[in-house]
């Protein structure tokens, strides 16, 4: 149940309780085989339902991304194969508790599924006989072994013979459906901590800490497009019951109904994101959208990009942002393809805070457009921009295509003008921080070290690579941002918005 | 590889790098161990994920020119297009020339924001089925009902359906409760002639949805900190403002504002209640009016009736009899003369056919006449010549004018109205006068009043100086009559005597400035009279000097002619005292006698001191 905390401490090896299960024992936590693309892979249960008088569940893949976990049936997990049972966690420091009594004591009622299957009081009060009592640390709920509850009864345990488990209340079981699981994971950080950091640092990513971990939302349906989603986003609730979420394509408000959504599109007087039109070329225009104006465009636009953004909090308002939208034009409007947010006022010097393609649109290199523009921006603003971390990992990729490509060409450039620069040189040309430029020399293997000097080596693999990249653009034509369409002066804001929440 | 090999040194950022390919470099050569690595920036859970490590791995082959298959990372699908998208958007949009600059809101673009679903279609159905064609309820009307309800309800109980426990009873308001709520908002449902029908439909649907609204919104803070922390659909919460930087200098601003603002409405308040209290006195004076005017009716009718004759004057105005108000006009004229005379003057005209005034005078009579004005200034102009002339004879009492008498008049005849308290005395008056003003100095300028020709042998002379400059003659004719005043005496054995008045006045002055008028400059920068407040430290600085340079004057003049002689040429008549010594311990005797000298001849009624005498050194 803890991937997390595996890959994080290797060293300690994890007590894990390996057994057969059965249908009826597979609960939240349990880590089981479940075919996925014609193989077995591990996977942990995050949720449980019943749909159609089966049950199906809700599983994550170990070492796949979250953007992949899905439901399954009962048919697609192996229960020839042991599984795991979920081991609780040490306990954790007592002070935490203290400080959030009544989410505690709130989260109790949530956890009983899986207290039922995980945890044991050590003197258990209820009459149901379970087989092994094993010393458990209690992990979340320090004292809740001294007031037992009736529902967390049972106790896996490695037997030889095999799993006594009893049957929870059914109700618990489906009640956190739509509730994050997440009290599974272990809580090493504090989660007062999360949001003072949240709150000073205007950051937009967040610990998975916050997010529940299964999806919402199945499908929606943006434009002329029909997308499943990757990530839970808190569109109300009721959506969740829906099977197909419409969105406006332009002012992108969400409806359960499609009468409903049909009824709106013909209301609908947005044909494009509501700001400043700040660059047109050729194929795309890219707009501003101040986040204190355009509250309810700006969190409909958050909403929509959670669905695909897992490290991306919605626990604030989007007062502090800017919003870069970059749409393509046509007679029935601006599609939008991408955006960008920023600080209004970044600590950090962040020139983006999120990032993201919509999926429709992806792999077309528009994410690599937009990462352009963002260096755009902060050239104009004579800033060194780097985007915040941390990154997805398509964020990680796109970047790193981006940084490649233009530090390479710039360096192709040098060699055969100057013949030398300097890291920071590079950095300032190409608006990027300096750790950034290295970073990507270091990942191309580019610096060595010659003669009792650094030297930045381009190698023969990172030439043809560029030369690669030239022959498709070639052929599929280079989308560029060209800086002379971009008509934008770094917006000012008055001290006085600062301490007004922007 | 060498056998010697040196610690890398550091990379730095600074350092220009030289650029160069595979080519140009041994390959052996290369150990970048020493750079730090730098994270990627993923969180460590996520990268060790297997499609991310492939497509990286991919990456760093080609990278190091190994031919690999890109690695991509797969994701859910999102390629599924849909059928009806014509029918949802329309081909209707064309792109402007120049940039758009826009900033309407969704709520702004969206219409109502209420949208029918199909129960409403449903019911609209049914609804519109019993009514005629005219007055059926379009879809239009439906929504923006049904969206006025929802706003309104949103905006008196915001937390309805917000309760945790789902059986409690939903109160909404009822339709009654809604249009007043409506007329408060400024709401259009009183214009939507179905919106009391839709009330009920509406109604039904929000207490089924458990008092939640019609369309699903997000969920918002509800001031529960640790219940919504824990609740992961809360979402755009407030952040809590930064405070703001404090100092003692913006407190200090903010009092200053707030006390401005607070003197401003006051001032306001008193306005309005002058304006309240002027239309209440305007209203009785109608009244009033209205009641003479009767009363004059009543008395007209009764006088005919009874034949009574004379006693006319009771029916008419009288002229000076302002308790009796006029006409309407008079009597606002009457109550606002006193205190804006302008007031009057903006008065509208009498009406045209009230050509005929009651009091018989003709209709212009009450406006101001440019010739008066004029009239008026002139007098105003004599007057203050008249009076400018007696003040100056009054200054110049006991004083001769020899600009103007020195050769018509003979010297040796006092001024007629002047005793002469010391007779076997010589004695010499200084005085800084207004007037006749010489252009300088008298002891340097020709034109002194000093008759030097009689000068040497006079045995009493007198001579007037004038203040050193014009400017501070100026400044000296506020307090003219309190001007400084010297006199030179040769006592007995021939000491010399220097009698001065007007000196307490300097001293007055200087506790001016010591104590008031000094801590004023202190601290009152913003007084845009400040040259002007300045005037009393210089005035007093001034006739300091003036007494200091009136004071040496007598001492070049009579001091060096100890010992000159009669060579002096301009007060050398006076001066001329060969055994002259200057005694402050003078007699005591004198003192009585000085006291009384000044007193009598000088402009009796200015509040001199007889100061005592300075003393010479």
């Amino acid at each position: 149940m803890v991937t997390r905390d595996e890959s994080q401490e290797p060293a300690a090896e994890k007590e894990v309780i390996k057994g057969y299960a059965t249908i009826a024992t597979l609960a939240i936590g349990v880590k089981a085989w479940v075919e996925k693309d014609g193989e077995y892979r591990k996977a942990e249960i995050l949720s449980k339902n019943m749909r159609k008088g089966e049950p199906v569940f809700y599983v994550h893949y170990q070492d796949f991304n979250k953007r992949l976990d899905e439901w399954v049936t009962a048919g697609r997990i192996d229960l020839s194969q042991e599984v795991e049972f979920p081991v609780p966690e040490k306990p954790a420091p007592p002070k935490k508790e203290q400080s959030y009594p009544n989410l505690k004591n709130q989260k109790k009622d949530k956890k009983l599924p899986r207290d039922s299957v995980v945890s044991t009081p050590d003197t258990p009060s209820t009459p149901v006989a379970s087989s092994t009592v094993r010393p458990l640390k209690r992990a979340r709920v320090v004292f809740e072994g001294e007031q037992p509850s009736p529902s967390s009864v049972a106790t896996p345990a490695p037997d030889e013979d095999g799993i006594d488990v009893v049957e929870t209340p059914a109700g618990n079981v489906v009640a956190p459906q739509t509730d994050p699981s997440k009290e599974g994971e272990p809580e090493v950080f504090s989660k007062e901590k999360e949001i003072e950091k949240l709150r000073t640092s205007g950051s937009m990513t967040q610990s998975a800490h916050e997010v529940a971990r299964v999806r919402n939302l199945s499908k929606l349906q943006i434009g002329k497009f029909e997308v499943e989603t990757w990530y839970f986003s808190p569109y109300p609730s009721e959506l969740t019951e829906c099977d197909v979420v419409y969105i406006c394509e332009f002012c992108l408000s969400y409806f359960g109904e499609e009468r409903r959504f049909q009824r709106h599109r013909m209301k609908c007087e947005l044909f494009h994101p509501p700001g400043n039109e700040i660059y047109r070329d050729e194929h795309i225009s890219f707009y501003e959208i101040d986040g204190r104006r355009q509250r309810t465009w700006c969190r409909n636009l958050c909403l929509l990009s959670k669905c695909f953004l897992d490290h991306k909090t919605l626990y604030y308002d989007v007062d502090p942002f800017l919003f870069y939208c970059m749409t393509s034009r046509d007679e029935y409007g601006c599609h939008l393809l991408g955006y960008f947010s920023k600080e209004k006022e970044s600590a950090e010097n962040y020139n983006v805070a999120c990032i993201l393609t919509l999926p429709q649109y992806q792999r077309l290199g528009y994410g690599r457009l937009l990462i352009a523009f963002s260096y755009e921006l902060s050239k104009r603003e004579g800033k060194l921009g780097s985007p915040e971390k941390p990154l997805s990992d398509l964020g990680l990729l796109g970047y790193r295509a981006f940084w490649q490509e233009v530090i390479v060409d710039l360096l192709v450039e040098v060699k055969e003008n100057k013949g030398e620069i300097s890291v920071d040189e590079i950095a300032t040309r190409l608006a990027m921080t300096a750790n950034d430029v290295v970073h990507t020399l270091q990942n191309l293997n580019m610096i060595k070290y010659f003669k009792g000097q650094h030297v930045i080596c381009l190698t023969a693999g990172v030439l043809a690579q560029r030369e690669a990249l030239m022959e498709k653009q070639k052929v599929k034509g280079k989308r560029t941002i060209d800086s002379s369409l971009l008509k934008w002066k770094p917006p000012v804001f008055l001290p006085a918005a600062k301490t007004w929440n922007w | 590889m060498t056998a010697t090999r040196f610690r890398q040194r550091k990379l730095s950022t600074k350092a220009a790098l030289q650029v160069i390919d595979d080519s140009q470099i041994d390959v052996t050569d290369d150990d970048t161990r020493h750079i730090a690595t730098i994270e990627s920036g993923v969180e460590r859970t996520e990268e060790v994920e297997h499609h991310l490590q492939a497509a990286i791995s991919a990456a760093n082959a080609a990278a190091l020119g190994t031919k690999v298959k890109a690695a991509f990372i797969p994701t859910p699908d999102a390629s599924k297009v849909i059928p009806n998208y014509d029918n949802l958007y329309r081909k209707v949009y064309s792109h402007p020339h120049s940039y758009i600059r826009f900033s309407s809101t969704v709520e702004d673009t969206s219409g109502s924001l209420y949208c029918i679903d199909e129960e409403d279609d449903e019911f609209l159905a049914q609804y519109n089925s019993k009514r005629s064609q005219g007055t059926q309820c379009s879809e239009e009307k439906f929504e923006e009902a049904i969206s006025e309800y929802e706003m309104l309800t949103s905006l008196k109980q915001p937390f309805l359906g917000l309760s945790e426990d789902e059986n409690l009873p939903i109160h909404l308001m009822t339709y009654e409760e809604m249009e007043e709520a409506a007329f408060e908002s400024d709401s259009k449902l009183a214009d939507n002639p179905w919106a009391k029908d839709l009330y009920t439909w509406w109604e039904q649907r929000r207490v089924k949805r458990k008092g939640k609204p019609l369309m699903p919104i997000l969920k918002f803070e509800q001031g529960q900190i640790d219940k919504d922390d824990g609740d992961p659909y809360v979402c755009f919460r407030r952040r809590e403002h930064r405070p703001a930087r404090k100092t003692r200098r913006t407190d200090a601003q903010s009092i200053d504002k707030l006390k401005r603002l607070r003197l401003d409405m006051e001032r306001v308040r008193s306005l309005a209640n002058c304006v309240h209290q002027r239309e209440d006195s305007k209203k009785e004076n109608q009244v009033l009016e209205a009641k003479v005017y009767l009363t004059r009716f009543k008395l007209k009718k009764y006088k005919r009736d009874f034949g009574i004759t004379g006693d006319d004057d009771d029916l008419v105005n009288k002229v000076g009899r302002a308790a009796i108000p006029k006409t309407p006009h008079d009597a606002c004229a009457n109550v606002l003369q006193p205190r804006n005379k302008r007031v009057v003057e903006q008065m509208p005209a009498p009406a045209p056919k009230a050509v005929v005034r009651h009091d018989f005078k003709p209709p212009e009579a009450d406006l101001v006449q440019l010739e008066d004005l004029h009239k008026l200034r002139r007098q105003n102009i004599e007057q203050l010549v008249l009076e400018n002339r007696k003040k100056r004879q009054s200054n110049n009492a006991g004083w001769r004018d020899q600009t103007v008498e020195a050769f018509q008049k003979p010297l040796f005849t006092p001024p007629p109205d002047r005793p002469q308290p010391f007779r076997q005395v010589r004695t010499y008056y200084a005085r800084q006068l207004l007037s006749p003003p010489p252009s300088a100095s008298p002891s340097l300028s020709p034109s002194s009043p000093t008759p030097r020709t009689n000068g040497v042998l006079q045995p009493r002379i007198t001579f007037q100086t004038a203040s050193p400059t014009p400017a501070k003659r100026k400044r000296e004719e506020e307090d003219e009559s309190e001007a400084a005043r010297f006199r030179i005496r040769t006592g007995r054995n021939g000491r010399l005597m220097i009698d001065r008045r007007g000196m307490k006045l300097s001293k007055k002055d200087a506790e001016h400035i010591d104590e008031r008028v000094l801590d004023r400059f202190a601290f009152d920068h913003d007084d845009s009279d400040e040259d002007q407040d300045e005037l009393p430290a210089a005035r007093a600085y001034n006739r300091d000097n003036n007494l200091l340079f009136t004071a040496n004057l007598f001492l070049q003049q009579v001091m060096p002619r100890r010992h000159d002689g009669i060579t002096q040429p301009l007060q050398s008549p006076a001066t001329t005292y060969p055994n002259s010594q200057v005694n402050g311990n003078g007699g005591s005797g004198l003192n009585g006698h000085l006291s009384n000298h000044l007193t009598t001849p000088i402009t009796p009624s200015a509040p001199h001191a007889p100061s005592p005498r300075t003393h010479l050194p």
